[in-house]
């Protein structure tokens, strides 16, 4: 274990002690499997992470039933054949001298970096943010550990976690999200290799918002994190996740797995920003981003709140949900989803009632420019016993440019008469006569689109934390760029 | 004419007839003109291939068919059963259908030409060969394919240019004597510049079980209406699948009400289909299941020109164990700018067991446009309620005006007055539980004339 430490506290200096270089194929040499999945393969992830024995077995029962399902065709994406024996599913950083110079980073994706302002240095010097780096597949170390230990909350990777906490892990892991949900799932829950996991323990608000930069690193690997949130009774927290990946053209496969467990009063919030590289102009490249989120409010009074602002990866396939179950539960879901060039996105939510006054509220943005599909699909399913549950969801689609599409299907599923449900969507373009009392007021039309787009989409922004909101609002911009005119 | 429906065992199930399509194929050759013969081998065997729709199935997830899946049926042979039952009063031609298929022979009235479709490939075969099957195929559910292998005969009804306005009603009578199986077939012309209404009620006749598909294609051309009405009166054992293809030319306007009320599935796939620039669409329905009744509304409006609009409006009241699905899509296909389409689906729940299903769809293809939904489900509005109480009304009359309300909205949209009070009329008595499968609605329209509870 000592060993352990040391290795990762050298990781954790070369990450951090020079600029982050985001975007940059970090030169860190992969401990790398062979290509494929078997059964072979999973046993040697499993032991070259110390697993106990349930963890592999959990990892063959999903991989056993993976073997018998296929990827689902029921979204509104063109997918490429993958095929899935020619990915590799396990790779870990291994320590490295020097970081390589700034020169050999793309400089289109400095710039854009630049223009964010997302320096790890800067989100580290950002008052209250805990960063757990996962590079690749190993999670590298997590900071604040130890303040949030006083508190008794746990922030660790779920491999740390699995090892120091493995009842805790044990009970809750695949308790929302089955290894057999569904196709992607199911590889995750084979395959996974790490992710956070978090505990708050009854009563504990966290004093700082939690977040985790994923990063997808060593070419033609996948990641597959595995994200387990428990939130104790009357606890809180709130928790970030961002993501930014180097240009290259091969495309990459991400499918992870989040879990939320919401006890009694306890409230989780889970904020994403997804920037992943999206391909090229021609539509070259780009992260395969297929994610299953749940969270169960499985206590009276809980809340779950997921805010999503998704502008990377060139297909995503994204429904974070929520199942009601304790009554007066709350569930809400907002999302921004821009899509540009050749990207394609089929996300949106689920939210099933079971709970009595359960309540949940969706609020789905979307944005599609260039030659790109964006789909908002989301299911509201009131279950019988969800007596007195409410609903209100409000899917707007912004069109920029004719080449592209915008979609919403909608399911509305009732069963008890004493719930009500409102659902309400628009698809429209920017309206000419915005733009043009904006550029009647001096400004040019990229600057009016953005003030335009930034107002449409700013019922999600605001729900994020503030630094996230920053960064998300020149996202937007940049995503954007170029689809005007 | 031999009938080659005779050649079959006498009972199947409804999955066999599926299964054995291409096997019964050669029994069906002769009777029809090659084209109408080509599209029903290919058919046949399109329906062997796909097979009986199954529950994974996005189109058939929430329309079980267990029910009839396995009901053994034989094939509706020609009955000379007919039903003068009229809900149309302003209506000049009216046509007697039993089982689908028109009783009298063929008619030319007034530069219209009506009558079997069978009579229709004698007597204008280039008309026929021209719009058969021209519209089918937007939809690729395996029920079309199997009204077309399997259809016997149907209704064919030509309107050429300038005839003006045109009010006709058919009244097609299901023999549900005993266990049957009948697929109805429709092709209806309307040329440039006329106003043609069309009325249309199914009535079951018997308390067997009867499964009915229909394919029906209409054509609007540039810059006539056409409107159409429909009533089902189903038994609570009987299923209807209705595939309604309408295509929109040039300035065409299609105006839709449908007012399922009683049968065990009632199904209705409406796909309109905008060609034409300007051209608009009004789709209306209210659906009031009960029992264990299920009404299924499937409404795909895809616009493929400039300049078109579409508005969807569908409500629905359910009771009992009964299941309601309304199935809304637009499809903005690209380049038809300047679509304007809404689609609104409300449905009230009555019973602990009712249950709704809404899936309002878009899917945009051009950007100037303007596309929304909107959805609600829910129960009556209790402040409502208790002030129509708190004004003295009971509380069963207070929630029977609030829900005469509701109808409205819809029927309200029905621009014959007289329609408009006869519908009123119906959805009441279905409101109010007065309207069972077993309700002779022409007697009650009927009586309720005579009698108005206003």
């Amino acid at each position: 274990m000592k060993d352990k430490q040391a290795y990762q506290d050298e990781i954790l200096n070369e990450v951090t002690e020079r600029d982050y270089q985001f975007g940059f194929e970090s030169n860190i040499e992969t401990e790398t499997f062979p290509k494929g999945l078997n059964e072979d393969i999973i046993r040697r992830i499993s032991a070259v992470r110390d697993e106990p024995d349930w963890v592999l077995e959990f990892r063959l029962k999903a991989f056993r039933a993976w073997q018998k399902m296929t990827p689902p065709t029921w979204p509104h994406l063109k997918l490429p054949d993958i095929n899935f024996q020619d990915l590799i599913y396990y790779a870990r950083p291994k320590p490295r001298k020097k970081p390589n110079s700034l020169d050999e980073v793309d400089p289109e994706i400095l710039d854009i970096y630049n223009r964010l302002g997302i320096p790890l240095e800067e989100q580290k010097a950002l008052a209250g943010v805990a960063v757990d780096a996962v590079l690749d597949s190993v999670s590298v170390k997590t900071t604040f550990q130890e303040e949030l230990r006083k508190q008794g909350i746990i922030f660790c990777p779920i491999s740390d976690a699995i090892r120091d906490y493995p009842d805790l892990v044990r009970k809750y892991l695949g308790s929302v999200v089955p290894y057999s949900d569904n196709f992607y799932a199911a590889l995750n829950s084979a395959v996974f290799t790490d992710g956070s996991f978090v505990f708050v323990p009854k009563g504990v608000h966290s004093p700082m918002e939690l977040s985790s930069y994923f990063r997808i690193n060593a070419r033609g690997t996948g990641q597959f994190e595995r994200t387990l949130v428990i939130v104790e009774e009357g606890g809180y927290v709130s928790y970030l996740e961002g993501c930014t990946a180097p240009q290259r053209d091969e495309n990459q496969l991400h499918a992870a797995v989040v879990e939320l467990i919401a006890h009694k009063d306890a409230e989780i919030k889970y904020s994403t920003v997804q920037n992943w590289y999206p391909g090229d102009k021609e539509g070259k490249g780009g992260i395969f981003n297929f994610v299953t989120k749940r969270g169960i409010c499985l206590g009276d009074r809980s809340k779950i709140s997921w805010t999503q602002v998704e502008t990377g990866s060139a297909i995503t396939w994204k429904y974070p949900s929520t199942i009601l179950k304790g009554d007066d539960s709350v569930a809400e879901f907002y999302s921004v989803a821009v899509t540009n060039n050749y990207q394609q996105a089929d996300t949106g939510t689920k939210m099933i009632h079971i709970g009595r006054n359960t309540r949940s509220t969706i609020i789905s943005k979307g944005i599609s420019a260039g030659h790109s599909q964006n789909t908002y699909r989301g299911q509201v399913h009131v279950k019988k016993s969800a007596v007195g549950a409410r609903n209100y969801s409000v899917c707007d689609s912004l069109l920029m440019g004719d080449k592209c599409g915008a979609h919403t299907f909608p399911y509305i599923d009732i069963e008890n008469r004493h719930a009500t449900v409102e659902h309400e969507a628009t698809t429209s373009k920017i309206s000419d006569d915005q733009l043009f009392y904006l550029q009647q007021r001096g400004l040019d039309e990229e600057s009016a689109v953005n003030m335009i787009v930034n107002g449409y989409a700013k019922e999600v922004l605001r729900q994020l934390p503030m630094e996230f909101a920053v960064e998300a609002q020149k996202l937007l911009e940049i995503s954007l760029e170029g689809s005007v005119g | 004419m031999k009938n080659w429906l005779d050649k079959m065992p006498k009972r199947m199930n409804w999955t066999d007839y599926f299964e054995k399509a291409p096997h019964l194929w050669p029994d069906i050759a002769g009777r029809w003109p090659g084209f109408i013969q080509a599209a029903k081998e290919k058919a046949a065997a399109e329906t062997a291939r796909k097979g009986f729709p199954h529950a994974r199935l996005e189109a058939w997830r929430k329309t079980p068919l267990n029910q009839w899946r396995t009901a053994a049926v034989e094939p509706a042979g020609v009955s000379r059963r007919v039903s003068d039952g009229r809900l149309f009063p302003a209506a000049t031609i009216h046509i007697p259908l039993t089982n689908g298929i028109p009783v009298a022979t063929w008619h030319e009235e007034n530069s219209i030409s009506f009558g079997r479709l069978s009579e229709a490939v004698q007597q204008m075969p280039e008309v026929v060969k021209q719009y058969f099957g021209g519209l089918q195929r937007l939809s690729d559910d395996a029920m079309t394919d199997f009204n077309t292998a399997y259809f016997k005969d149907g209704l064919f009804v030509y309107v050429p240019e300038g005839t003006g306005k045109v009010r006709l009603e058919w009244t097609n009578l299901i023999d549900a004597a005993t266990a049957h199986l009948w697929n109805g077939r429709m092709l209806v012309i309307v040329e440039p510049d006329n106003e043609v209404e069309m009325a249309g009620t199914d009535i079951a006749e018997g308390e067997a079980i009867s499964i009915g598909t229909r394919v029906a294609e209409i054509f609007v051309q540039r810059a006539s209406t056409f409107r159409f009405y429909g009533w089902q009166q189903l038994n609570d054992v009987s299923a209807l699948v209705g595939h309604y293809f309408m295509q929109a030319a040039d300035e065409a306007r299609i105006d839709g009400f449908n007012f399922p009320l009683n049968g065990g599935l009632l199904r209705e796939e409406v796909w309109a289909d905008i060609t034409g620039s300007g051209a608009r669409v009004n789709l209306h329905g209210f659906y009031a299941p009960a029992g264990d009744q299920q009404t299924d509304e499937r409404i795909f409006v895809a616009h493929g020109a400039e300049g078109s609009f579409s508005h969807q409006q569908f409500k629905g009241l359910i009771d009992g164990r009964a299941k309601a699905l309304f199935n809304g899509r637009i499809l903005v296909r690209p380049g038809a700018q300047q679509t304007n389409a809404y689609q609104k689906n409300d449905n009230i729940l009555l019973s602990d067991e009712a249950r709704a299903h809404s899936l309002p769809f878009l899917e945009i293809y051009a950007d100037d446009v303007s596309c929304s939904h909107g959805s609600t489900t829910g129960s009556l509005n209790g402040e409502a309620l208790f002030y129509m109480q708190q004004r003295g009304l009971a509380p069963e009359l207070a929630q029977r005006l609030m829900l005469y309300g509701y109808a409205d909205e819809v029927i309200g949209e029905i621009p014959d007055e007289e329609l408009q009070a006869l519908t009123r009329r119906l959805v009441r008595a279905k409101i109010d539980g007065r309207l069972s499968s077993e309700t002779d609605i022409f007697a009650l329209v009927r009586e309720e004339i005579l009698s108005p509870v206003e």
